[in-house]
């Protein structure tokens, strides 16, 4: 399931082990966090705000990953794949990139 | 079909479970069973009973069908999407679509 991946795949079809690997990415140096106050509304407004982050930090003291939940939380969207290697791009966090689109995000080295 | 008209006992046991699927786990900020039942009506501690539920989503439902009058399969449909729930309902329109056919089918033939 993981390999048929395509930036038009809707976040909430991602498989387990993907989002395991991406929270592997994004749970260390709160990285999440720069990806959550990126994410937009289809009107363009932020869909999180600092007390919805004040939230996601919470899980992280009950031990749960801010990034699994984040995925579940933004699943509930028609956001795509496409949508998170953009963002995810913008903030040169390639390697994320690169777990759900190998191809079009070549590492540069 | 006006989806209006349609009471929620056209909904069968696939639909439901369905349902639960997608609103029983907790959100953090995206809307679950308990914005649901909220905008269904009901109080803080009824919601807060349902919690004790092993599939909150199926008894709140139950629940709604049976203690609200002005219950129907659209009215359900606009809930959802006015929670931002628009996975649901694209997800399970077509199955909500063929059992409100057969229920249809099912009343003519009465």
């Amino acid at each position: 399931m993981d390999s048929s991946v395509t930036s038009a795949t809707y976040i909430r079809n991602l498989g387990y082990c993907l989002r395991r690997k991406l929270s592997d990415f994004l749970d260390p140096q709160d990285r999440w966090k720069e990806v959550l106050v990126d994410i937009q509304k289809p009107s363009g407004e932020p869909r999180y705000s600092q007390l919805h982050v004040r939230r996601f930090e919470g899980l992280v003291a009950q031990g749960r990953s801010p990034t699994m939940e984040l995925l579940n939380d933004w699943g509930t969207t028609k956001s795509t794949v496409g949508e998170l290697v953009d963002i995810l791009k913008s903030h040169e966090l390639l390697a994320a990139a690169n777990v759900l689109l190998p191809e079009s995000s070549p590492l540069e080295t | 079909v006006d989806l209006e008209k349609i009471p929620l006992v056209a909904l069968n046991m696939s639909v439901r479970k369905k349902l639960g699927l997608y609103l029983n786990p907790k959100h953090t900020v995206a809307a679950d069973w308990m914005a649901l039942a909220e905008a269904m009506g009901f109080n803080y501690l009824e919601i807060k009973n349902y919690e004790v539920s092993k599939n909150p989503t199926c008894t709140v439902l139950e629940d709604w069908q049976a203690r609200t009058t002005d219950t129907s399969v659209g009215k359900l449909l606009s809930m959802l999407s006015e929670l931002d729930r628009e996975d649901i309902v694209e997800d399970l329109r077509p199955l909500i679509d063929e059992d409100v056919r057969k229920y249809c089918a099912n009343l003519k033939k009465k």
